[in-house]
């Protein structure tokens, strides 16, 4: 059976899945990969590949190898199956501050027009509705204080041909 | 020797006094605002007081809150770390009336040093070439034309009030002067309002070269030679080192007894930092003084040995340099990069979140300054610098291989940071090269670009999260197991 498991963002397709408490066997891409653990303790672990030992920090779904960090998750299914091209979100480009939500919940807006205007490093950033869509719900107030990568503002898109 | 040191600072730099302080045994009272109670700093001081909350100007950057700390607790001196109040005069003058001593210069050299014309004129006496160029009111076009040329093709016309490039023309030759000065001047109108230009020379590949220098309060005056620190993103330097590559022995002697000579005209006090622009003729030009600790002072500590906060304070309590010029040898090489929370693959935009792990130092030689602990959040709130890692090595080479290594052990997981980039850098050719000028990071943009991953190590990634999940899981069942059982226990007893 194939799973699918997020690393970094990009969807790998994962089969031949088996693991027990020591080790790992798994496809990755089409290329079998068999991985031992030969230590572990709360940070960190030795993984075996091919006869090479690397040493591992793990925690919370995050570790690091060769200088990059990679995030691991598994994809879950999404119930009803939701057809992704109709729903957008627009996630804030940094942390910063929500100055002004420029237009109204259930506003039907043409692409382009500016949905909200967020501070941040001392500069003013527009959020741009990426297309005809009605605008959903504004998940912050204004002069509310957001992170980096959050989802803003949800949409739907309007059908191109109405029919 | 002073008894209790007022640290008005934050963060790594805290840390770093207050180890000293320990090893001195001085006793240190630490500052933080309301929501800090988490990072080291804020319960590292013998005493630690909250600020309370508020814009810096009432915590932070509070003289008058910060005096009546010092002298509520005894503080017989104070040290102000770097940026906040390390360069503010005020600051310096205010504790001079309330009889408290700064570990830092007097006031008179911090006002010298922290405007740009008063110390130009100050080096030109001292006779320390500075940046050949015309910054007076003259703006006929053949006059300035006529100064380019004494300057020396290239030149660079700049708007007087310029900056982020606008109203910025590099001109090769005489040819094209006529034609760049009038582009410069009609940018400079639109962009600022105002066409007055200043002309200076163009440094091909500049390197930014800086020397530590150390004075006490009897006159001696000493050098603990050159930090190269020439890759730096948005003017804030990423990657330092000492020595620089690029220097030879006599180049390394002029360099620093011209620092000396700085310290010397200015009657300076403490540790500072005279920084120099060094081209590819060998020639280097006074650029600025700062008068205060540098955020990359370990290195200097890592090849010199000498402990810099150590002498800062004996320096400010009165006491002679322990040791003179001859004393002081540069031996190997010292490697320093700094962590930021950003993102070097999105315009270097600062990033938030919580730290799961920060790690720590495996190898020898190898030392991490930082002013975070895991599980710790970053907030905007701070300078986004995450960590310091410095490495030393018998040269180049085994410092910048030491490094490399030293990335997984310290990996900060958790927010988005540079350290992959970081690393990029390291492996970049140019940088082994040694060729390491100010604009490297914007030269070798698309070399420094993210690579895709090895499969091999996607696949580790992947491992690491089944193999935890996996004893996770186990670990789960073991406790309701052990739970099952001693409730049965309970019940047969």
């Amino acid at each position: 059976m194939e799973k699918k498991y997020k690393i970094n963002q990009e969807t790998h397709l994962v089969s031949h899945l088996k693991k027990d408490r020591n080790a790992v066997n798994f496809n990755l891409e089409g290329k079998a990969f068999e991985i031992f653990l030969t230590a572990k303790d709360e940070t960190s672990m030795t993984l075996g590949i091919e006869g090479k030992n690397y040493r591992v920090h793990y925690k919370d779904g995050y570790c690091r190898l060769g200088g990059k960090q990679y995030f691991v998750e598994k994809e879950l299914l999404k119930r009803g199956g939701a057809q992704s091209d109709d729903v957008g979100s627009l996630k804030s480009p940094m942390p910063g501050k929500i100055l002004k939500l420029s237009v109204s919940e259930g506003d039907v807006v043409a692409k382009g027009t500016t949905l909200l205007v967020m501070e941040a490093m001392k500069m003013e950033h527009s959020l741009k509705a990426p297309c005809d869509c009605t605008v959903d719900q504004f998940l912050f107030k204004e002069g509310e204080l957001v992170e980096g990568d959050i989802e803003l503002v949800s949409i739907t898109a309007q059908s191109e041909s109405p029919s | 020797m002073f008894k209790r040191i007022l640290i008005a600072n934050r963060g790594e730099i805290a840390c770093r006094v207050m180890k000293t302080c320990r090893e001195m045994g001085i006793e240190s009272i630490s500052i933080y605002t309301e929501g800090e109670e988490d990072l080291p700093h804020a319960t590292m001081g013998d005493i630690n007081i909250n600020l309370g909350s508020g814009p810096l100007a009432q915590t932070y950057l509070n003289i008058e809150n910060l005096i009546s700390i010092a002298k509520k607790y005894n503080a017989e001196a104070v040290h102000p770390g770097y940026g906040f109040l390390s360069e503010n005069a005020d600051f310096a003058k205010a504790l001079t009336e309330a009889k408290i001593k700064l570990i830092g210069p007097p006031a008179e050299a911090m006002v010298i040093m922290g405007d740009k014309i008063s110390s130009k004129e100050k080096i030109e006496k001292l006779k320390v070439p500075s940046i050949p160029g015309y910054h007076g009111n003259n703006q006929e076009a053949d006059f300035l034309k006529q100064q380019a040329s004494e300057i020396g093709y290239p030149v660079l016309v700049k708007a007087s009030a310029g900056g982020g490039g606008k109203g910025m023309r590099i001109v090769q030759q005489a040819s094209e002067f006529d034609e760049a000065l009038a582009s410069a001047k009609r940018e400079a109108m639109n962009a600022f309002g105002n066409d007055k230009v200043l002309i200076e020379k163009f440094i091909v590949n500049p390197r930014h070269i800086e020397v530590q220098v150390l004075s006490d309060q009897k006159g001696n005056h000493l050098h603990l030679f050159e930090r190269e620190c020439s890759i730096q993103r948005r003017y804030q330097k990423i990657v330092e080192e000492t020595p620089s590559p690029a220097f030879s022995e006599k180049t390394r002697q002029d360099i620093c007894n011209a620092a000396v000579e700085i310290a010397k005209g200015v009657d300076y006090e403490g540790a500072g930092t005279v920084e120099f622009i060094y081209d590819e003729d060998g020639r280097f030009y006074f650029l600025e003084m700062n008068t205060r600790l540098q955020v990359e002072h370990p290195i200097t500590e890592m090849v010199t040995g000498v402990d810099l906060v150590r002498a800062q304070i004996m320096v400010a309590a009165g006491l002679e340099l322990p040791f003179a010029q001859k004393d002081i040898t540069q031996r190997g090489h010292a490697l320093e990069v700094r962590y930021y929370a950003e993102n070097p693959d999105n315009n270097f935009l600062p990033s938030t979140g919580k730290i799961s792990y920060v790690g720590e130092p495996r190898l020898n030689n190898v030392r991490l300054d930082t002013g975070y602990r895991d599980g710790n959040q970053i907030s905007i709130d701070f300078d986004p610098m995450l960590a310091k890692l410095i490495t030393w090595g018998q040269n180049r080479a085994e410092a910048i291989e030491k490094m490399k290594h030293s990335f997984d052990d310290i990996p900060f997981l958790g927010p988005v940071n540079n350290i992959e980039y970081l690393k990029r850098i390291l492996d970049h050719k140019e940088f082994i090269a040694g060729n390491t000028f100010t604009h490297f990071v914007s030269t070798h943009e698309e070399s420094l670009k993210e690579k895709e991953s090895a499969l091999e190590e996607k696949a580790l990634a992947l491992a690491a999260h089944l193999l935890a999940d996996n004893t996770q899981s186990q670990m789960t069942s073991t406790t309701t197991n052990n739970t099952l059982w001693s409730e049965l226990k309970g019940f047969k007893n």
